[in-house]
Protein backbone atom coordinates (compact mmCIF):
# COMPACT_ATOMS: atom_id res chain seq x y z
CA UNK A 1 0.00 0.00 0.00
CA UNK A 2 1.01 3.58 -0.41
CA UNK A 3 -0.02 7.17 -0.03
CA UNK A 4 -1.44 9.18 -2.90
CA UNK A 5 0.37 12.51 -3.18
CA UNK A 6 -0.99 14.95 -5.77
CA UNK A 7 -2.50 12.01 -7.61
CA UNK A 8 0.68 9.92 -7.73
CA UNK A 9 1.61 6.94 -5.50
CA UNK A 10 4.21 7.56 -2.82
CA UNK A 11 5.65 4.87 -0.51
CA UNK A 12 4.30 4.78 3.03
CA UNK A 13 6.13 3.73 6.19
CA UNK A 14 5.09 3.56 9.82
CA UNK A 15 5.34 6.89 11.62
CA UNK A 16 5.76 9.01 8.48
CA UNK A 17 4.69 12.59 9.25
CA UNK A 18 3.58 15.32 6.89
CA UNK A 19 6.85 17.09 7.58
CA UNK A 20 8.82 13.94 6.61
CA UNK A 21 6.85 13.71 3.39
CA UNK A 22 7.53 17.36 2.49
CA UNK A 23 11.24 16.71 3.04
CA UNK A 24 11.14 13.75 0.68
CA UNK A 25 9.41 15.74 -2.06
CA UNK A 26 10.87 18.82 -3.67
CA UNK A 27 8.55 21.70 -4.38
CA UNK A 28 9.14 24.87 -6.32
CA UNK A 29 7.52 27.47 -4.10
CA UNK A 30 7.91 28.00 -0.35
CA UNK A 31 4.25 28.55 0.64
CA UNK A 32 2.34 25.31 0.70
CA UNK A 33 -1.12 24.26 1.81
CA UNK A 34 -1.38 20.58 2.73
CA UNK A 35 -4.62 18.65 2.74
CA UNK A 36 -4.85 15.10 4.08
CA UNK A 37 -8.07 13.37 3.08
CA UNK A 38 -9.50 16.79 2.12
CA UNK A 39 -8.80 18.44 5.50
CA UNK A 40 -6.33 21.29 5.76
CA UNK A 41 -3.36 20.48 8.02
CA UNK A 42 -2.57 23.55 10.11
CA UNK A 43 1.01 24.70 9.92
CA UNK A 44 1.75 23.91 13.57
CA UNK A 45 0.42 20.37 13.06
CA UNK A 46 2.70 19.58 10.11
CA UNK A 47 5.51 18.04 12.25
CA UNK A 48 3.15 15.89 14.34
CA UNK A 49 0.56 14.75 11.82
CA UNK A 50 1.26 11.06 11.16
CA UNK A 51 0.19 9.73 7.78
CA UNK A 52 -1.60 6.39 7.52
CA UNK A 53 -1.43 3.91 4.72
CA UNK A 54 -3.88 4.89 2.00
CA UNK A 55 -4.07 8.57 2.96
CA UNK A 56 -4.67 10.97 0.13
CA UNK A 57 -2.36 13.99 0.36
CA UNK A 58 -2.67 17.11 -1.76
CA UNK A 59 -0.01 19.80 -1.72
CA UNK A 60 -1.04 23.15 -3.19
CA UNK A 61 1.21 26.14 -3.72
CA UNK A 62 -0.51 29.22 -2.39
CA UNK A 63 0.60 32.19 -4.44
CA UNK A 64 -0.12 35.88 -4.40
CA UNK A 65 0.78 36.93 -7.94
CA UNK A 66 -1.60 37.95 -10.66
CA UNK B 1 -27.59 45.06 -32.94
CA UNK B 2 -30.07 42.52 -31.62
CA UNK B 3 -28.73 41.02 -28.39
CA UNK B 4 -30.04 37.59 -29.40
CA UNK B 5 -27.40 37.27 -32.12
CA UNK B 6 -24.55 38.43 -29.95
CA UNK B 7 -25.07 35.77 -27.27
CA UNK B 8 -26.53 33.01 -29.45
CA UNK B 9 -23.56 30.63 -29.07
CA UNK B 10 -23.58 31.04 -25.31
CA UNK B 11 -27.36 30.67 -25.04
CA UNK B 12 -27.05 27.43 -27.02
CA UNK B 13 -24.92 26.08 -24.20
CA UNK B 14 -27.73 24.30 -22.32
CA UNK B 15 -26.67 25.06 -18.70
CA UNK B 16 -26.90 28.79 -19.52
CA UNK B 17 -29.78 29.04 -22.00
CA UNK B 18 -32.01 32.09 -22.34
CA UNK B 19 -32.83 32.19 -18.62
CA UNK B 20 -29.15 32.08 -17.66
CA UNK B 21 -28.35 34.83 -20.14
CA UNK B 22 -31.02 37.03 -18.53
CA UNK B 23 -29.42 36.39 -15.13
CA UNK B 24 -26.03 37.42 -16.47
CA UNK B 25 -27.49 40.61 -17.88
CA UNK B 26 -28.96 41.44 -14.47
CA UNK B 27 -25.72 40.73 -12.59
CA UNK B 28 -23.10 43.11 -11.22
CA UNK B 29 -19.51 41.93 -10.80
CA UNK B 30 -16.63 43.72 -9.10
CA UNK B 31 -13.19 43.20 -10.60
CA UNK B 32 -10.73 43.74 -7.77
CA UNK B 33 -7.58 44.63 -9.66
CA UNK B 34 -7.30 44.92 -13.43
CA UNK B 35 -3.94 43.49 -14.47
CA UNK B 36 -3.03 40.08 -15.86
CA UNK B 37 -6.06 38.40 -14.28
CA UNK B 38 -8.56 41.23 -13.94
CA UNK B 39 -8.20 42.66 -17.44
CA UNK B 40 -8.61 39.26 -19.06
CA UNK B 41 -11.53 38.37 -16.79
CA UNK B 42 -13.17 41.73 -17.54
CA UNK B 43 -12.99 41.04 -21.29
CA UNK B 44 -14.56 37.60 -20.88
CA UNK B 45 -17.31 38.88 -18.57
CA UNK B 46 -18.16 41.78 -20.89
CA UNK B 47 -18.28 39.52 -23.93
CA UNK B 48 -20.49 37.09 -21.97
CA UNK B 49 -22.97 39.91 -21.36
CA UNK B 50 -22.64 40.38 -17.60
CA UNK B 51 -24.67 43.57 -17.29
CA UNK B 52 -22.59 45.68 -14.94
CA UNK B 53 -18.88 45.61 -14.21
CA UNK B 54 -17.22 47.71 -11.52
CA UNK B 55 -13.46 47.78 -12.01
CA UNK B 56 -11.13 48.99 -9.28
CA UNK B 57 -7.39 49.28 -9.89
CA UNK B 58 -4.72 51.53 -8.43
CA UNK B 59 -2.13 51.60 -11.21
CA UNK B 60 -1.54 52.76 -14.78
CA UNK B 61 -0.83 50.64 -17.86
CA UNK B 62 2.86 49.93 -18.26
CA UNK B 63 4.77 48.56 -21.25
CA UNK B 64 5.72 45.44 -19.23
CA UNK B 65 1.98 44.61 -18.91
CA UNK B 66 1.41 44.16 -22.64
CA UNK B 67 3.09 40.73 -22.84
CA UNK B 68 -0.03 39.25 -21.18
CA UNK B 69 -2.70 41.89 -20.56
CA UNK B 70 -4.56 41.58 -23.85
CA UNK B 71 -7.13 44.27 -23.08
CA UNK B 72 -4.48 47.02 -23.24
CA UNK B 73 -2.28 48.38 -26.01
CA UNK B 74 0.76 50.59 -26.53
CA UNK B 75 -1.25 53.81 -26.62
CA UNK B 76 -2.48 53.07 -23.05
CA UNK B 77 1.09 52.61 -21.84
CA UNK B 78 2.39 55.68 -23.69
CA UNK B 79 -0.48 57.79 -22.40
CA UNK B 80 -0.04 56.69 -18.79
CA UNK B 81 -3.73 55.70 -18.66
CA UNK B 82 -5.02 54.16 -15.41
CA UNK B 83 -5.87 50.50 -15.95
CA UNK B 84 -9.49 50.89 -14.81
CA UNK B 85 -10.02 53.74 -17.29
CA UNK B 86 -8.24 51.98 -20.17
CA UNK B 87 -10.26 48.82 -19.47
CA UNK B 88 -13.54 50.75 -19.50
CA UNK B 89 -12.67 52.35 -22.87
CA UNK B 90 -11.77 49.04 -24.52
CA UNK B 91 -14.75 47.21 -22.99
CA UNK B 92 -17.12 49.88 -24.34
CA UNK B 93 -15.84 49.09 -27.83
CA UNK B 94 -16.18 45.33 -27.22
CA UNK B 95 -19.72 45.37 -25.80
CA UNK B 96 -21.60 48.66 -25.50
CA UNK B 97 -24.48 46.87 -23.74
CA UNK B 98 -22.37 46.47 -20.59
CA UNK B 99 -22.25 49.28 -18.03
CA UNK B 100 -18.66 49.63 -16.86
CA UNK B 101 -17.80 51.69 -13.79
CA UNK B 102 -14.06 52.36 -13.54
CA UNK B 103 -12.68 53.25 -10.12
CA UNK B 104 -9.08 54.48 -10.01
CA UNK B 105 -8.26 53.71 -6.39
CA UNK B 106 -6.50 51.45 -3.95
CA UNK B 107 -9.00 49.02 -2.42
CA UNK B 108 -8.69 49.41 1.37
CA UNK B 109 -10.62 48.89 4.59
CA UNK B 110 -12.17 52.34 4.27
CA UNK B 111 -13.70 51.90 0.80
CA UNK B 112 -14.24 48.15 0.39
CA UNK B 113 -17.82 48.16 1.73
CA UNK B 114 -18.81 50.84 -0.80
CA UNK B 115 -17.08 48.96 -3.63
CA UNK B 116 -18.93 45.75 -2.68
CA UNK B 117 -22.32 47.47 -2.57
CA UNK B 118 -24.92 45.76 -4.83
CA UNK B 119 -22.28 43.37 -6.13
CA UNK B 120 -23.28 39.73 -6.80
CA UNK B 121 -19.74 38.41 -7.00
CA UNK B 122 -16.11 39.57 -6.95
CA UNK B 123 -13.41 38.34 -9.30
CA UNK B 124 -9.95 38.48 -7.77
CA UNK B 125 -7.51 40.30 -10.03
CA UNK B 126 -5.02 41.24 -7.32
CA UNK B 127 -1.27 40.68 -7.51
CA UNK B 128 -0.70 40.52 -3.73
CA UNK B 129 -1.90 38.82 -0.54
CA UNK B 130 -2.67 42.10 1.26
CA UNK B 131 -5.57 42.83 -1.07
CA UNK B 132 -6.85 39.25 -1.02
CA UNK B 133 -6.98 38.94 2.79
CA UNK B 134 -8.77 42.26 3.01
CA UNK B 135 -11.20 41.19 0.29
CA UNK B 136 -11.77 37.81 1.97
CA UNK B 137 -12.65 39.52 5.27
CA UNK B 138 -15.02 41.97 3.57
CA UNK B 139 -16.72 39.32 1.42
CA UNK B 140 -17.24 36.96 4.38
CA UNK B 141 -18.57 39.82 6.53
CA UNK B 142 -20.97 41.02 3.82
CA UNK B 143 -21.82 37.55 2.43
CA UNK B 144 -20.52 38.23 -1.07
CA UNK B 145 -19.04 35.30 -3.05
CA UNK B 146 -15.59 35.84 -4.56
CA UNK B 147 -13.36 33.86 -6.87
CA UNK B 148 -9.76 33.49 -5.76
CA UNK B 149 -7.29 33.27 -8.61
CA UNK B 150 -3.54 33.74 -8.62
CA UNK B 151 -0.67 33.02 -10.95
CA UNK B 152 3.08 33.27 -11.11
CA UNK B 153 5.69 31.69 -13.39
CA UNK B 154 3.82 28.86 -15.23
CA UNK B 155 1.63 28.12 -12.19
CA UNK B 156 -1.96 29.05 -11.50
CA UNK B 157 -4.57 28.32 -8.85
CA UNK B 158 -8.25 29.18 -8.41
CA UNK B 159 -11.28 28.39 -6.27
CA UNK B 160 -14.70 29.91 -5.60
CA UNK B 161 -15.35 31.18 -2.07
CA UNK B 162 -19.02 31.29 -1.07
CA UNK B 163 -19.15 32.50 2.53
CA UNK B 164 -20.69 29.93 4.85
CA UNK B 165 -20.75 27.23 2.18
CA UNK B 166 -17.17 26.74 1.01
CA UNK B 167 -13.82 27.22 2.76
CA UNK B 168 -12.66 30.84 2.73
CA UNK B 169 -9.07 31.96 2.13
CA UNK B 170 -8.30 31.84 5.87
CA UNK B 171 -9.69 28.29 6.19
CA UNK B 172 -6.98 27.32 3.73
CA UNK B 173 -4.20 29.62 5.01
CA UNK B 174 -5.13 31.25 8.35
CA UNK B 175 -2.17 33.64 8.50
CA UNK B 176 -1.55 36.17 5.76
CA UNK B 177 1.83 35.32 4.23
CA UNK B 178 4.45 37.96 4.98
CA UNK B 179 5.47 40.26 2.13
CA UNK B 180 8.24 38.51 0.23
CA UNK B 181 7.19 35.04 1.48
CA UNK B 182 6.19 33.91 -1.97
CA UNK B 183 7.43 34.70 -5.47
CA UNK B 184 5.67 37.34 -7.56
CA UNK B 185 5.34 38.00 -11.28
CA UNK B 186 7.97 40.71 -10.85
CA UNK B 187 10.50 38.41 -9.22
CA UNK B 188 10.16 35.09 -11.12
CA UNK B 189 8.12 36.19 -14.12
CA UNK B 190 4.80 35.04 -15.54
CA UNK B 191 3.69 33.23 -18.68
CA UNK B 192 0.85 34.97 -20.52
CA UNK B 193 -1.02 31.66 -20.88
CA UNK B 194 -0.86 31.07 -17.11
CA UNK B 195 -2.56 34.42 -16.46
CA UNK B 196 -5.14 33.82 -19.18
CA UNK B 197 -5.85 30.29 -17.94
CA UNK B 198 -6.47 31.46 -14.37
CA UNK B 199 -8.66 34.33 -15.60
CA UNK B 200 -10.66 31.79 -17.62
CA UNK B 201 -11.00 29.49 -14.59
CA UNK B 202 -12.21 32.44 -12.52
CA UNK B 203 -14.75 33.53 -15.13
CA UNK B 204 -16.03 29.97 -15.65
CA UNK B 205 -16.72 29.70 -11.92
CA UNK B 206 -18.20 33.21 -11.88
CA UNK B 207 -20.60 32.51 -14.78
CA UNK B 208 -21.68 29.21 -13.23
CA UNK B 209 -22.39 30.87 -9.89
CA UNK B 210 -24.25 33.81 -11.44
CA UNK B 211 -26.39 31.52 -13.58
CA UNK B 212 -27.11 28.70 -11.11
CA UNK B 213 -26.29 29.95 -7.60
CA UNK B 214 -24.90 26.46 -7.01
CA UNK B 215 -21.51 25.36 -5.78
CA UNK B 216 -19.94 22.49 -7.71
CA UNK B 217 -20.07 19.13 -5.87
CA UNK B 218 -17.49 18.22 -4.82
CA UNK B 219 -16.18 21.72 -4.28
CA UNK B 220 -12.68 21.99 -5.72
CA UNK B 221 -9.58 24.09 -6.01
CA UNK B 222 -7.86 23.78 -9.36
CA UNK B 223 -4.14 24.20 -9.93
CA UNK B 224 -2.09 24.07 -13.11
CA UNK B 225 1.60 23.85 -13.98
CA UNK B 226 1.45 24.90 -17.60
CA UNK B 227 5.00 24.23 -18.77
CA UNK B 228 4.65 20.53 -17.93
CA UNK B 229 0.89 20.48 -18.52
CA UNK B 230 0.13 19.17 -15.02
CA UNK B 231 -3.34 19.87 -13.67
CA UNK B 232 -4.59 19.17 -10.17
CA UNK B 233 -8.15 19.13 -8.88
CA UNK B 234 -8.18 19.26 -5.10
CA UNK B 235 -11.44 18.55 -3.30
CA UNK B 236 -12.21 20.92 -0.43
CA UNK B 237 -14.75 20.06 2.24
CA UNK B 238 -16.80 22.40 4.40
CA UNK B 239 -15.43 25.63 5.95
CA UNK B 240 -13.05 25.02 8.87
CA UNK B 241 -14.90 25.33 12.20
CA UNK B 242 -11.98 27.16 13.82
CA UNK B 243 -11.40 29.61 10.95
CA UNK B 244 -10.73 33.05 12.45
CA UNK B 245 -12.65 34.70 9.61
CA UNK B 246 -15.68 32.65 8.51
CA UNK B 247 -15.80 30.53 11.70
CA UNK B 248 -15.21 33.08 14.47
CA UNK B 249 -16.11 36.11 12.34
CA UNK B 250 -13.08 38.13 13.33
CA UNK B 251 -12.24 40.53 10.50
CA UNK B 252 -8.85 41.74 11.55
CA UNK B 253 -7.76 42.93 8.10
CA UNK B 254 -10.71 45.32 8.02
CA UNK B 255 -9.70 46.76 11.38
CA UNK B 256 -6.19 47.72 10.35
CA UNK B 257 -5.97 51.26 9.06
CA UNK B 258 -4.00 51.82 5.88
CA UNK B 259 -0.32 52.56 6.49
CA UNK B 260 1.00 55.91 5.14
CA UNK B 261 3.40 54.16 2.77
CA UNK B 262 3.96 50.52 1.87
CA UNK B 263 6.44 48.75 -0.37
CA UNK B 264 4.68 46.97 -3.24
CA UNK B 265 6.33 43.63 -2.92
CA UNK B 266 8.51 42.58 -5.82
CA UNK B 267 7.63 45.69 -7.82
CA UNK B 268 10.53 47.88 -6.65
CA UNK B 269 7.88 50.48 -5.90
CA UNK B 270 6.19 52.12 -2.93
CA UNK B 271 2.57 53.21 -2.59
CA UNK B 272 2.31 56.50 -0.68
CA UNK B 273 -1.18 57.23 0.63
CA UNK B 274 -2.46 60.81 0.90
CA UNK B 275 -2.25 62.53 4.27
CA UNK B 276 -5.46 64.47 3.65
CA UNK B 277 -8.67 64.19 1.61
CA UNK B 278 -7.74 67.24 -0.47
CA UNK B 279 -7.67 66.65 -4.23
CA UNK B 280 -4.30 67.54 -5.72
CA UNK B 281 -4.31 70.46 -8.17
CA UNK B 282 -2.64 68.74 -11.14
CA UNK B 283 -2.46 71.92 -13.23
CA UNK B 284 -0.73 73.93 -10.51
CA UNK B 285 1.70 71.14 -9.59
CA UNK B 286 2.49 70.41 -13.26
CA UNK B 287 3.12 74.10 -13.96
CA UNK B 288 5.43 74.36 -10.97
CA UNK B 289 7.34 71.19 -11.91
CA UNK B 290 7.64 72.27 -15.56
CA UNK B 291 9.14 75.59 -14.46
CA UNK B 292 11.57 73.69 -12.25
CA UNK B 293 12.35 71.32 -15.15
CA UNK B 294 13.07 74.27 -17.47
CA UNK B 295 15.48 75.60 -14.87
CA UNK B 296 17.13 72.20 -14.58
CA UNK B 297 15.82 71.54 -11.06
CA UNK B 298 13.30 68.77 -11.77
CA UNK B 299 12.73 65.87 -14.14
CA UNK B 300 10.47 65.46 -17.14
CA UNK B 301 6.74 65.87 -16.42
CA UNK B 302 3.81 64.06 -18.04
CA UNK B 303 0.26 64.96 -17.05
CA UNK B 304 -3.18 63.87 -18.22
CA UNK B 305 -6.60 64.11 -16.61
CA UNK B 306 -5.88 61.08 -14.40
CA UNK B 307 -2.24 61.18 -13.36
CA UNK B 308 0.82 63.36 -13.13
CA UNK B 309 4.13 61.63 -13.68
CA UNK B 310 7.57 62.98 -12.85
CA UNK B 311 10.69 61.18 -14.06
CA UNK B 312 13.64 61.57 -11.72
CA UNK B 313 15.99 58.71 -12.61
CA UNK B 314 16.35 56.27 -10.95
CA UNK B 315 12.91 57.18 -9.56
CA UNK B 316 9.57 57.74 -11.21
CA UNK B 317 6.75 59.38 -9.26
CA UNK B 318 3.13 58.99 -10.34
CA UNK B 319 0.49 61.10 -8.57
CA UNK B 320 -3.17 60.07 -8.87
CA UNK B 321 -6.27 62.25 -8.66
CA UNK B 322 -7.20 60.73 -5.27
CA UNK B 323 -3.90 61.99 -3.83
CA UNK B 324 -2.09 58.65 -3.80
CA UNK B 325 1.33 58.35 -5.34
CA UNK B 326 3.33 55.38 -6.58
CA UNK B 327 7.09 55.80 -6.47
CA UNK B 328 9.03 53.38 -8.67
CA UNK B 329 12.72 52.66 -8.30
CA UNK B 330 12.76 52.13 -4.53
CA UNK B 331 11.31 49.81 -1.90
CA UNK B 332 12.07 52.24 0.93
CA UNK B 333 8.81 53.78 2.24
CA UNK B 334 10.63 56.61 4.02
CA UNK B 335 12.50 57.68 0.89
CA UNK B 336 9.31 57.44 -1.17
CA UNK B 337 7.38 59.63 1.28
CA UNK B 338 10.11 62.23 1.29
CA UNK B 339 10.22 62.31 -2.53
CA UNK B 340 6.44 62.72 -2.71
CA UNK B 341 6.46 65.47 -0.07
CA UNK B 342 9.31 67.25 -1.83
CA UNK B 343 7.95 67.18 -5.38
CA UNK B 344 4.17 67.00 -4.99
CA UNK B 345 3.75 68.69 -1.61
CA UNK B 346 2.29 72.14 -1.32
Amino acid sequence: MALTVNGDPHPHREGLTVEDLLREKTYTFPLRVILVNQRVVKREQVPTTVLRDGDVVEVIHLIGGG
Amino acid sequence: MPGDDRYSRQVLYAPIGAAGQARLRAARVLLAGCGGLGAEAAGLLARAGVGRLRIVDRDVVDLTNLQRQALFDESDARGCIPKAVAAARHLAAINSEVAVEPVVADLHAGNVAELLRDVDLVVDGFDNFEGRYLLNDACVRDGVPWVYGACVSDYGVSTLVVPGRTPCLRCIQPERPAPGASPTCDTVGILGPAAHLVASLEVAQALRWLVTGEVSVPHVMVTAELWDLRFQRVELRAPEAGCPCCGERRFEFLERGPVPAEALCGLDAVLVRPSSDATPDFAAIAARLRRAHAEGGAGEVLANEFVLRLRLPPHELTLFADGRAIVKGTDDPALARSLVARWFGA
